[in-house]
């Protein structure tokens, strides 16, 4: 491998992998989570 | 590979017959992949059953594509498309089956002037527990038919609206066809798309929430006035949302009736 | 090596690498299948169009993380160059499992539908504004282009009418099309799945790939820094005949930041250039085989006198002038024209001492 495309492997993956790490994780920590409410008393129904 | 006296020395290490891509290849190298293949045969074969033995629940919907289903009973066409039918099993003996066209272009289904009267409707049956839905081609000769009227046949009566109250509800709001039977899971955001897609192409919404403790409803969801919502519902859709309506009960099911501006994402 | 372009030129390694991933890809697709259509303890049945789209994405995230991880293994052990040499195979079925799985969801969500499916991938969801809403699809489209551009580019003809620098700048783009991946899947079916197995999963694979190719790249940058300082001027002492085994070479740093592969043969010794005129492959890494340097990515061939490819191929490569001085080998830095002959070092009889 040519010297100048080393150091473009190293310098991408330096730059790539916690740019990418820290952006999926931020990304899955906005997940919405499953949420539950609350019915109403005329809603007798129950699945 | 081992740097030697200020140069690198691949030969260090390395005695063997090197792998010629157009030659046949080394012992060593057939050795190394008698182990290596199978090795990572079991890696990729263990992958795929790990992810598809983790799955979440696909959801109680049915879509019963081996059989026509006939519905006998009365179509109306607001909020959407539907016949009630008869239903020994249903509160008050009515059964709502809401009626979808083939695809997500439900808007383009031509009832005819049928509306009002009793018909025969024939289809695939899509059932989540209580909840029917029939999905018909788009030209109307193919599933519309006049009620055989064969005796002992009641004449169904359309039900009357019951308004029970407003409430506040966090859910979400699904494309009916989808939830109830032809995708499973058909929720969530990989869904999202597909939702929008289909309630933009006339295939009703339906509000699902669900408490802490499991218990889940599914109401048809209308704008306030009780009518189908325009494009203005569809950036909600497949989201995470909390909406104020009022709830109407209209014979065995609930409908959700909202203003889009009482939706808001969570 | 392309005297004249064939469509894909067979041997019996190609067959066996090809059929071996085609066969792990449908005991993969079979296995995933036939475990998720099993019913739950509730009687519910997975949609099997749904199914398969989650089949074939996974499948060929799976390939793409295996094709990156060769590159690196191959730097720490030779015994990768098998799984090197027909990489590019590989990489065209991944693009053919990612078409399937591109294919099938656009026309299974997309499709039958009011509007045109490829416009409905772009409006259906539009909820650019938001992260957490952000299409997902967009993500996987942009990493699909990327590696549609890769698979149709792949043959030989492209690396030499598109430029071996051009070429090699839309091939890299591999690396920002597997981070797009990886937010495809966060986005998209980790928003809808929630094992805490499928996070894992994925970012155990990027930490994989990505630490594999951090952890090489340090190890040719600390080699790049130990290897001899230099002086600007003059010829460079690289090592003594003895040092050099038979048919093999050693590697020395030049002032311009490449590298020189040295190797003695017969009773010779002749300097080359470390870089094969393919794909850049590292000559010196290699041997001499019916008397040529052999490079060990792909078996291209150079005579070691000229750096001229053996007939019929006709490819060359740059020379160095070499003369022996108090027991050392050295090598003008200043390469010669790619072909031009370096009359080889001619050791004593009996070899190198």
């Amino acid at each position: 491998m040519r010297r100048a495309h080393r150091r473009t492997h190293l310098l991408l993956w330096f730059l790539l992998a916690p740019l990418t790490a820290a952006a999926a994780i931020y990304a899955l920590s906005l997940a919405p989570q499953d949420q539950s409410t609350t019915f109403p008393d005329f809603i007798e129904q129950g699945e | 590979m081992t740097l030697e006296k200020g140069v690198l020395n691949p030969a260090a290490k390395d005695k063997e017959d090197m792998f010629i891509g157009w030659a046949g290849a080394p012992a060593v190298d057939r050795r190394f992949l008698l182990v290596a293949l199978p090795a990572s045969l079991a890696v990729t074969t263990g992958a795929a059953y790990a992810v598809a033995s983790n799955l979440s629940d696909p959801g109680a919907g049915a879509w019963l594509t081996n059989a026509t289903h006939s519905v006998t009973g009365v179509l109306v066409n607001r909020p959407y498309p539907m016949i009630y039918t008869a239903d020994p099993a249903a509160p008050d003996g009515v059964r709502t089956v809401l009626v979808v066209a083939q695809g997500k272009c439900t808007s383009g289904l031509d009832l005819a002037g049928a509306t009002g009267r009793p018909v025969r409707a024939e289809g695939v049956l899509i059932q989540r527990k209580e909840r029917q839905m029939l999905e018909v081609p788009l030209f109307v000769d193919e599933w519309l038919f006049d009620a055989d009227g064969a005796a002992g046949e009641t004449a169904v009566a359309i039900p009357q609206e019951e308004p029970l109250g407003t409430a506040r509800l966090a859910g979400n709001i699904m494309d009916s066809k989808c939830f109830f039977g032809v995708m499973r899971p058909g929720r969530g955001k990989t869904h999202k798309a597909c939702a929008s897609l289909c309630i933009r192409g006339g295939i009703p919404p339906s509000f699902w929430a669900r408490t802490d403790s499991g218990r889940e409803v599914v109401m048809l969801m209308t704008d306030a006035d009780g009518n189908a919502f325009g494009e203005d519902i569809l950036p909600f859709v497949a989201d995470p949302v909390e909406a104020e309506g009022a709830i109407v009960r209209v014979g065995d099911i609930l409908q959700f009736r909202a203003d889009v501006s009482d939706i808001r994402r969570t | 090596m392309g005297h004249q372009y064939q469509a894909i030129q067979w041997n019996g390694n190609k067959v066996v690498y090809d059929l071996y991933i085609l066969a792990a890809l449908a005991v993969f697709l079979v296995v995933f299948m036939v475990v998720g259509l099993m019913p739950t303890d509730a009687g519910h049945t997975a949609d099997p169009v749904v199914l398969m789209i989650r089949a074939l994405g996974v499948a060929a995230f799976t390939m793409l993380t295996i094709i990156l991880m060769i590159g690196p293994l191959a730097r720490m052990s030779k015994r990768f160059n098998p799984l090197l040499y027909n990489r590019r195979h590989l990489g065209v079925i991944t693009f053919f499992v990612a078409t399937a799985h591109f294919g099938l969801a656009l026309l299974w969500y997309h499709g039958g539908g009011p509007i045109n499916p490829l416009v409905s991938l772009f409006v259906s969801n539009a909820e650019y504004d938001s992260i957490p809403g952000f299409p997902f699809e967009i993500f996987g489209l942009v990493a699909f282009v990327v590696l549609f551009l890769m698979a149709a580019t792949s043959h030989d003809f492209w690396l030499n009418n598109l430029s071996a620098p051009v070429w090699k700048a839309l091939h890299m783009m591999v690396y920002p099309a597997y981070a797009l991946l990886v937010l495809h899947i966060v986005l998209g079916a980790l928003y809808t799945e929630k094992a805490a197995l499928y996070p894992v999963m994925t970012f155990g694979a990027f930490a994989l790939v990505s630490g594999l190719h951090l952890y090489t790249g340090l190890r040719e940058w600390a080699a790049d820094s130990g290897m001899r300082r230099l002086k600007k001027q003059g010829w460079i002492a690289v090592a003594a005949p003895g040092d050099i085994p038979l048919d093999r070479a050693v590697i020395a740093p030049l002032p311009n930041g490449e590298r020189v592969a040295v190797f003695r043969y017969d009773n010779k010794i002749s300097a080359i250039t470390n870089v094969c005129r393919h794909q850049n492959g590292p000559l010196g890494e290699g041997r001499i085989v019916d008397g040529c340097v052999t490079c060990p990515w792909h078996g291209w061939q150079y005579r070691p006198e000229d750096g001229v490819s053996p007939p019929p191929f006709t490819e060359k490569v740059a020379t160095y002038n070499a003369r022996l001085e108090n027991g050392m080998v050295m090598v003008d830095p200043r390469a010669n024209k790619p072909g031009e002959r370096a009359e080889p070092i001619l050791l004593p009889e009996g070899g190198a001492s």
